[in-house]
């Protein structure tokens, strides 16, 4: 098999593991997870610690 | 400015402006909390900016790590796939806006601007060093603790300065710990000055993430070797030292586009790619090969 086709191949699993990933991730709700955190100031990020 | 840079410098500070458009939040010392906020953007951008909408994928990776009873962080990690899988690092050429904050600091005239040294190539390794350390490993051991954020992302720093000036409860709990990245952010601006993004060179995870998939994303940058008459002008052009001619799929290409625009030949492309026309990889001229 030529080096494109085989790019190719792996850019198609990978997009597809991404959106099972993702898909996944929002079954277990870790969109609000995500919300939680970044809604509030991070006072690590911050630097106040 | 070349005309290439400022139609990039324009893209990034519009998707900077998207992406940080609570413009409230910049008087008031406060930040976005609405729905938007539980999607990463594909930048480096800290959620506790004042003006940021969305939320940094590098901060929530940490967030799931460090939580005290594990969770494997499905949706994070399946957004940066999915952004590094279609875009690789176009993503720091176009939509990062600490990327944008360096871009401009090097316009910034200085009595030393040095972008090729030595010890360049050996220390870019460093930003996979912190990715596996200070993104994964650290936080997901001492729990509770996203150390990327706390003791080194300069993103945040910013965003303390910038609530800071508006908001005087926070400004007056500001300690060593601020004192120490501070400094981080100080040291990175110099360096920026110097060199041509230093940090994304050198010390971004989020950086080395996406390098990973230079190879093999949808935007990918090709050399078609049978025009090529191996002048050297897209290398030298280069700010990220980079040899398109040798190693186009090199992780350390941010797809800026200067090469191709430099090129006399119209040999190299960027863009979605449908043919690999690629130089071999065993050459002996001096590129970054990963
Ligand atoms: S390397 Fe990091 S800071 Fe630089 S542009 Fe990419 S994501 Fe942004
Ligand atoms: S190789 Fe070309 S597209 Fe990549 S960073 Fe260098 S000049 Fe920009």
């Amino acid at each position: 098999m030529k080096a494109p086709d085989k790019k190719r191949i792996i850019l198609m699993i990978t997009l597809t593991a991404a959106i099972i990933l993702i898909f996944a991730g929002l079954v277990e709700g870790q969109a609000s997870a995500v919300f939680e955190k970044a809604a509030k100031i991070c006072m690590e990020c911050i630097g106040i610690g | 400015m070349a005309d290439n840079t400022k139609k990039r410098v324009a893209v990034q500070g519009l998707w900077s402006l998207i992406t940080n458009a609570n413009f409230k939040g910049f008087f008031e010392g406060r930040i976005y909390s609405g729905p938007v906020k539980q999607i990463c953007v594909p930048g480096l951008n800290c959620y506790s900016c004042p003006g940021a909408v969305g939320a940094c994928p590098i901060g929530s990776l940490q967030t799931f790590l460090s939580k005290m009873t594990f969770k494997f962080p499905y949706y994070v990690l399946g957004l940066l796939i999915f952004f590094g899988a279609i875009l690789g690092r176009v993503v720091c050429g176009f939509l990062c806006p600490f990327g944008l904050l360096q871009e401009l600091l090097a316009l910034i005239p200085f009595p030393i601007k040095k972008n090729r040294f030595k010890a360049d190539r050996p220390m870019r390794r460093i930003k996979y060093i912190i990715l596996l350390l200070c993104v994964v490993i650290l936080p997901a051991s001492i729990k509770l603790t996203p150390v990327f954020c706390k003791y080194i992302c300069p993103s945040g720093t910013v965003s303390g300065i910038l609530l800071a000036i508006s908001n005087s409860v926070l400004a007056g709990k500001l300690g060593r710990l601020f004192t120490w990245k501070l400094i981080i952010l100080l040291a990175i601006v110099i360096g920026s000055l110097i060199i041509f993004r230093p940090f994304c060179k050198y010390l971004c995870p989020l950086g080395a993430f996406y390098a990973i998939f230079n190879r093999f994303a949808l935007v990918r940058l090709t050399c078609d070797t049978s025009k090529c008459i191996s002048c050297g002008k897209c290398s030298s052009v280069c700010k990220m030292c980079v040899d398109p001619t040798l190693t186009p799929d090199s992780g350390e290409c941010i797809r800026c586009g200067d090469c191709v625009k430099a090129c006399p030949e119209g040999a190299l492309h960027c863009g979605i790619s449908v043919k690999d026309r690629t130089a071999p990889e065993n050459s002996s001229r001096d590129t970054f090969a990963s």
